[in-house]
């Protein structure tokens, strides 16, 4: 099969299914501060992640951990990777954008994010999202510091290319 | 070991080769196909061997996994946006299609040359199939790019006005 179907339908699929309702309903929701073009890249860049550190580290030779139900890629890593993951760094670059914290009001910024992620990774892990066999918490911690960063910088230089308007052009 | 050092120097050229580009295209397009390019590329190589079992390889040899990732995050991409812009620019549609298919031999090449060295085995998988995957990859960047591009004048007209 192309895409496998989950085994059975169970935690993990609903977890997958709930929390991604829920982060697209709330960005609706969360005034938007990024324009389209920013938000097009983040997302793109984000699923690109996603997929280098899944498609890297979760298989063999490495097999640090795996996702869902199979040791392949399934329907519901597909979701994973193009909806529910990249939410996380949308509201980070969208939140950012209201103050654009510098030095170390933007390290805390980083570091307070990066423990959001951890929290929602840990019950991810607790719904058998993931499994991890090898692979560690503090790991992604690292991981995710490295990874707002550079997401905070991508969108401040796509920002100065396609800065936000909120005025319409009528 | 011969090639895995090749593979790092052409991810070298490649990345040179990018960043030659990024003064030729918008560099936000630019960026949002090489990662668009990351994820198709990934996405359908994952499909290939991992769910339909088309294609085999040693799974524990972290020397052919590693040769085999460092072209599809650099050579790979790097051909498919040389390519893109190949296409969405004035030259004739024979000078175009010509180059389509010079750069999706080079593509499929590169999968040739890792079964021909061993590091990659076709089981129900040829040539033929090697080249659809590369166009339907072509092809969904072709689409990203137009409407990415359109969003980003869109934007520059808001801004400008």
């Amino acid at each position: 099969m192309i895409l496998p179907l989950p085994e059975k339908f169970d935690e993990n699929e609903i977890f997958i299914i709930f929390s991604t309702v829920f982060a697209l309903v709330l960005m609706f929701i969360v005034p938007r501060r990024l324009s389209a073009v920013t938000i097009v890249i983040i997302w793109t860049f984000n699923v690109f992640l996603a997929l280098l550190a899944d498609i890297t580290i979760s298989i063999k030779p490495y097999n640090f951990y795996f996702t869902i139900d199979h040791d392949t890629h399934e329907l519901f890593d597909v979701l994973l990777h193009f909806a529910t993951y990249p939410t996380v760094p949308y509201f980070l670059v969208n939140l950012y954008q209201y103050k654009k914290p510098r030095g170390l009001k933007l390290l805390s910024y980083i570091i307070f994010f990066a423990g959001v992620a951890i929290v929602l990774e840990y019950t991810a892990v607790q719904f058998h999202v993931f499994t991890y066999t090898g692979w560690k918490l503090y790991l992604s911690f690292i991981t995710y510091l490295i990874l707002f960063a550079v997401n905070i910088e991508l969108v401040n230089f796509i920002g100065k290319k396609h800065p936000y308007k909120r005025e319409s052009t009528s | 070991m011969k090639t895995l050092y090749f593979c790092i120097i052409t991810a070298i050229v490649s990345f040179i080769s990018l960043y030659i580009l990024s003064k030729k295209m918008n560099v936000t397009n630019l960026l949002g196909n090489y990662f668009l390019s990351n994820i198709l590329i990934t996405n359908t190589g994952i499909i290939i061997n991992l769910n339909l079992k088309l294609t085999k390889q040693d799974p524990l040899s972290q020397l052919i996994f590693w040769s085999q990732k460092i072209p599809e995050f650099s050579l790979k991409p790097a051909l498919l946006l040389w390519l893109l812009y190949i296409l969405f620019s004035r030259r004739t549609i024979f000078s175009k299609l010509i180059s389509l298919f010079i750069f999706l031999t080079v593509l499929v090449s590169i999968e040739v040359y890792f079964v021909e060295i061993g590091y990659l085995e076709w089981i129900n998988w040829n040539v033929f199939y090697s080249y659809l995957r590369y166009v339907l990859i072509i092809l969904l960047m072709a689409i990203y790019h137009f409407y990415l591009e359109k969003l980003i004048y869109r934007t520059k007209d808001v801004n400008t006005t």
